[in-house]
């Protein structure tokens, strides 16, 4: 199966999101900013690519897992994906799940993530995200722990 | 000599009966444009045919954000390792 995390820009929320899914950020714990930092693709999506899909890593059941923004019109672009992906794997629209990651922002990775993919001020607004994502890390866990229950019920 | 098949997307926001005559023109139909074929409904990918070739044509109205919609198809044609080409008709 193809697991695609969506946010805004694909930079911040789907990235953290996708890296617990994957076991590169702990769910037991809140890690460090260093730990956040260090996470691949993490705060570099540049608005040029908000749509293309990032291939993240695979899973322990074998799933591929993708990063993608989508922009503000997320609703239609995930009918997009749903559509074009059936039409690519022949119909079969169950080997793949879009989840969406922006139910876990906040305001402060809001403003860190208009500041560093926006406006370039990526000093001032790489650090704010990481606070608003260790701020609420636990509704990014949860996210998870949902979807990978999700998968093995399906 | 390997024969590459593509999807070939007629891309549009506003004019649907453009995209729509050029993927008629491209399969070379001659008939009415049907009605049906005019009122897309926005993100939807319409099959109209496949050409001489054994591409496979295709209409949309992509409805905002053209370059998120592009990076969104090709991104997606590249995991499948499927071959695309968007015809942009605006």
């Amino acid at each position: 199966m193809k697991i695609f995390y969506c946010c805004y820009g694909g930079a911040h929320t789907s990235v953290v999101a996708a890296s617990i899914h994957l076991g590169y950020l702990p769910s037991e714990r809140i890690p460090t900013t260093e730990e956040v930092l260090s996470i691949p693709n993490y705060d570099k999506n540049p608005n040029a690519k908000v749509g293309t899909p990032t291939f993240m890593g695979v899973d322990e059941f074998a799933n591929e897992v993708f990063v993608m923004g989508m922009g503000h019109n997320r609703d239609y672009f995930a009918k997009l994906t749903y559509e074009y992906s059936s039409l690519l794997s022949n119909n079969c629209t169950s080997d793949m799940k879009i989840v969406n990651a922006l139910s876990c922002i906040n305001n402060y990775i809001r403003l860190g993530g208009f500041l560093s993919r926006r406006v370039n001020l990526v000093k001032i607004g790489r650090p704010i995200t990481v606070f608003g994502i260790r701020k609420d890390y636990n509704y990014f866990v949860t996210l998870v722990k949902n979807v990978k229950k999700t998968i093995n019920v399906d | 000599m390997k024969v590459i098949v593509l999807k070939i997307i007629y891309t549009t926001k506003k004019d649907n009966y453009a995209a729509v005559k050029a993927a008629y023109t491209h399969l070379q139909l001659n008939q009415e444009i049907s009605e049906q074929d005019i009122n897309m409904e926005p993100m939807r990918f319409y099959y109209l045919g496949l050409d001489r070739d054994g591409n496979e044509i295709y209409v949309i109205n992509y409805y905002k954000d053209k370059h998120i919609y592009k990076n969104i198809v090709e991104g997606l044609a590249r995991i499948y390792e499927d071959n695309v080409l968007i015809v942009d008709m605006d």
